[in-house]
């Protein structure tokens, strides 16, 4: 370690409790490590990363579903869909609990990153479960956690990312996604249930059979939307990005028919889109910054080798990926840390003898934990901008899904057969 | 230097959210004319990644002054109400000093481009670049305007995060 | 330690005896298993033993530095001493890089490789020079291929497809002649875009086909070879002017190593590759050029009209 080093982190950490917006936090930092280590030459490269940053088309999915889930609210859209599912199964203690953690399934299939969807599901369920009587930083902790579905289950950016980085099939890639993201709902519906036993969580009437059908009546045109989304991506109409702005223009046509969406409220609609983007966005332009300097400096390589000196067993370096990149992830946060560290990685797969998707499956879990991990885990920052909850407060909320979601990770992680058997079926 | 920052936030609020509304459209009327018309629009997304680059920074700047901004409280939290304005306008020196310097290398960035067209619609690299160095401007611009109320007045409870 | 204390100031630093040593940094956007990072080992390795160990190069694979466009600004900036940078790109720095897009113009990789040492193919790299670049050598990787979703035989079948194809106007032009749609679908898409059917399939070569798998979701293959695909290799300019003429020596030697060794080691796999894809189950089959006799012209119209420099070098190596 380096003195430029030791006195960066120190400033990092610094300029993080004095309350800093985080997304200047890494711009200064960045900033300051050139001239604690006399890289001045390295300042005229700052903006051109800054833009560069949101330099990429997959980023729009960001902006546009959060449109979407914003017009689904405003249009009464969510509300219905929402009532439709506790007519079901809201008589159930925790119910709306449960249903949640499904409607994040469900919406995994169609969406292909955790940041997207958390901010959508944020913006839908957390007010909801807060009217039902949840706590606000437990439902949104709730919402934040199941979103690390998003990306395991396909569609999914991070594995169409790692198969182009690594070779790996993409398509085996998303089949064999299927199982751990199955097995990671199943988790999230075990804590709820544990948790329904001290904790006094809200139920509703059992609906009645004229309940049930008013309701699917109503929603019917609702459920168009993922209908729409679903049928729209498998045939080839448009790509998931593009289907975020079909959905974006279906929910107006759905929320003028419903009669509760009106013109004069689209400005405000759009502001508040704006408004919650640009902190993600602002965010992921400092830390693209952020992230060249690090690469830069080689600081992930040289981690990363000297924990891959410690042992030759596959085990144990299995063992020491997932704590690398669960303590990397803290700091850096999915697509770029995918970009930095698979390179350095995926070599040494041939020398442990490790199958390259099941190790695509591993690393993608592990970089969706660093989404809600402080200091840097924009999933985090997505949903306490988004439901107004302190990031503290969050991470406390998140702790038994966090530990939920790392006990599924080991499980993958030694347990072969439950990434690599549904694959192996249709080869 | 308040009307400035207010003025600046009435057009930061105004081009957004044109483009926000532009970006969904143009991405949707892209999809109409590839598979209903067999006509794809090559400058789509090209045009919606340089409108979104625009809509992080002038959103990115207005979530700076309406403190939308994601930042740890935990510590500042436990100070007073007189504690808290002093490390707020310890941290606003800090944020604009960097910004003045991050202004500084944008605009001398822009300035200095070597000639480059954007890849399929061929108009001049600086249209998008643009964005970073009036973007910054904007955002010290509405982070100055706060610091001289800090040293003004006290701030209200609800002005002090 | 971090390893990296001795490459902070400036690249290079004076050496014993007035000798200079250097450390420097290349980055470029290819995976580091692909062909252009063996190039870059080639040019490290080579740059190291003319220099007697003077010379030592840190290698940045896979964009870690950033894009095309990022590294070029680096490279303006003084950051970053060495890069590839795609040609493709480079269209969009100056118009003159679309002459090596001309289709069918070259027979094989030779051929290619040995235009990139003509008077004309350096000329065009000169015309970056008031850029503040210094752009000193070509070679070449992945001649371009045609992927298709359903089997196409003839440039009619193309009328209507719509295709991935890398954005550069030299590209699009050719195939907006074919009556083909081009798409600018970024390459993380076009995986998924090519399964579900939002294109028809790609403009692409054969090594990206395999580490990619788009064999999967593209099954027949036009082995056209329609184009070459040229990488630009560059050097920082104020690093360049401030050496030694037996520095720049070294420097472009080392170079002219690389380029030929990673361009005739691409032009030998190209026989495994298709045997590769062809057991993966890809159907691989050719399309007469005579059928496209018809829109090379047309191009070679359109672009030595555009400037003198792509009027020069296409009358040079059209046979
Ligand atoms: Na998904
Ligand atoms: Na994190």
């Amino acid at each position: 370690m380096t003195f430029g080093l030791i006195s960066t982190i120190i400033v990092f950490i610094l300029l993080l409790i004095i309350g800093i917006p985080i997304s200047l936090v890494l711009a200064i930092t960045s900033l300051s490590y050139l001239f604690l280590t006399d890289n001045l030459t390295l300042l005229a490269t700052v903006p051109q990363k800054m833009f560069s940053g949101m330099d990429n088309f997959g980023l729009l999915a960001i902006p546009l579903f959060m449109l979407a889930g914003e017009l689904m609210n405003f249009g009464g859209i969510t509300t219905r869909l929402i009532q439709f599912a506790k007519v079901l199964i809201g008589h159930f203690k925790g119910g709306l609990a449960y249903v949640s953690i499904i409607a994040n399934m469900f919406l995994a299939s169609i969406l292909g990153s955790a940041n997207a969807q958390a901010a959508m599901m944020s913006k839908v369920m957390v007010p909801e479960m807060e009217k039902e009587g949840y706590s606000r930083e437990f439902s949104s902790a709730l919402t934040l956690a199941s979103s690390v579905v998003a990306p395991v289950i396909p569609p999914s950016m991070l594995f169409i990312i790692y198969g182009t980085l690594t070779g790996a099939s993409i398509g085996d890639l998303f089949i064999a996604g299927i199982i751990p993201g199955i097995l990671l709902g199943i988790g999230f519906i075990i804590v709820i249930g544990i948790m329904n036993v001290k904790e006094n969580f809200p139920r509703s009437e059992r609906g009645t059979l004229k309940e049930i059908f008013k309701s699917f009546f109503y929603v019917l045109p609702a459920l168009l939307i993922p209908f729409i989304i679903i049928y729209g991506i498998l045939s080839g109409i448009f790509t998931p990005t593009e289907s975020a702005a079909v959905a974006c223009i279906i929910a107006v046509i759905i929320g003028f028919s419903y009669k509760q969406l009106k013109a004069k409220y689209l400005p405000e609609i759009l502001l508040n889109t704006v408004v919650n983007t640009a902190t993600i966005t602002f965010l992921i332009v400092t830390a693209n910054l952020f992230g060249y300097i690090i690469a830069y400096e080689r600081i992930p390589q040289l981690m990363a080798e000297s924990m891959l000196s410690i042992s030759e067993n596959p085990l144990v370096f299995l063992l020491l990926v997932n704590i690398l990149l669960l303590l990397l992830g803290t700091v850096l946060d999915g697509i770029a840390a995918l970009i930095i560290l698979v390179p350095v990685l995926a070599p040494l797969l041939v020398t442990y003898q490790i199958n390259p998707v099941h190790f695509g499956v591993i690393v993608t879990i592990n970089l969706t934990i660093g989404l809600l991990t402080p200091p840097v885990g924009t999933g985090l920052f997505i949903v306490s901008s988004v439901a107004k909850v302190k990031i503290e407060s969050l991470v406390k909320a998140i702790m038994p899904f966090l530990i939920t979601t790392v006990i599924i990770l080991m499980i993958i992680t030694y347990w072969e057969s439950a990434v690599l058997w549904l694959p192996g079926l249709y080869k | 230097m308040k009307t400035l920052s207010n003025w600046v936030e009435r057009i930061e609020k105004n081009v957004s959210i044109l483009l926000m509304a532009a970006i969904t459209l143009v991405l949707f009327i892209a999809v109409v004319y590839r598979y209903f018309l067999s006509a794809p629009l090559f400058w789509a997304n090209e045009a919606t990644i340089f409108m979104m680059t625009w809509l992080t920074f002038l959103g990115g700047s207005l979530g700076l002054k309406y403190k939308s901004q994601a930042s740890i409280t935990f510590l500042v939290d436990r100070f007073s109400v007189k504690g808290k304005r002093i490390l707020l306008i310890i941290t606003h020196i800090i944020i604009l000093a960097a910004l003045a310097l991050l202004l500084y290398l944008s605009y001398e960035w822009v300035l200095t481009l070597s000639p480059q067209k954007s890849s399929s619609m061929r108009i001049p690299m600086w249209i998008p670049y643009l964005s970073v160095p009036v973007g910054l401007t904007f955002a010290f611009i509405h982070l100055l305007d706060y610091m001289v109320d800090l040293i003004k007045k006290t701030p209200k409870r609800s002005d002090v995060l | 330690a971090c390893g990296s204390g001795e490459s902070k100031k400036a690249s290079s630093a004076s050496g014993e005896g007035g000798e200079k040593t250097y450390k420097f940094k290349l980055g470029h956007i290819a995976p580091p298993d692909h062909i252009w990072n063996e190039a870059a080992e080639k040019l490290a390795e080579e740059l190291e033993e003319r220099s007697n160990g003077r010379m030592k190069m840190e290698l940045y694979p896979g964009g870690q530095l950033g894009s095309d466009s990022d590294m070029v600004q680096q490279l303006e900036a003084g950051s970053l001493d060495f890069a590839f940078i795609t040609n493709a790109f480079l269209t969009s720095k100056s118009d003159a890089f679309s002459a090596w897009f001309a289709p069918y113009l070259f027979d094989s990789y030779e051929e290619a490789l040995e235009a990139s040492k003509s008077d004309q193919a350096k000329k065009i790299l000169a015309t970056l020079d008031d850029q503040g670049l210094k752009a000193l050598d070509y070679f070449f990787s992945g001649n371009r291929t045609m992927m298709f979703r359903e089997k196409v035989e003839t440039p009619k079948d193309m009328d209507g497809l719509a295709l991935r194809v890398t954005p550069s106007p030299a590209l699009e032009d050719w195939y907006r002649s074919l009556g083909i749609s081009p798409e600018s679908i970024s390459l993380p898409d076009v995986y998924q875009s090519a399964q579900t059917g939002v294109i028809d399939g790609m403009d692409m070569d054969l090594d990206a086909a395999i580490t990619s798998n788009y064999n999967e979701v593209t099954g027949y293959g036009a082995l056209t070879n329609h184009m070459v695909w040229p990488s630009v290799m560059f050097i920082n300019k104020a690093l360049y002017d401030g050496m030694s003429d037996g520095d720049k020596k070294i420097v472009e030697e080392s170079m002219a190593a690389a380029s030929e060794f990673a361009t005739m080691k691409r032009a030998s796999q190209e026989e495994e590759f298709i045997k590769t894809l062809k057991e993966r189950g890809m159907d691989l089959y050719e399309i007469d050029s005579a059928l496209f006799e018809k829109y090379t012209k047309e191009f070679d119209e359109k672009y030595k009209a555009k400037d003198p420099l792509i009027s020069e070098f296409i009358e040079t190596f059209r046979k």
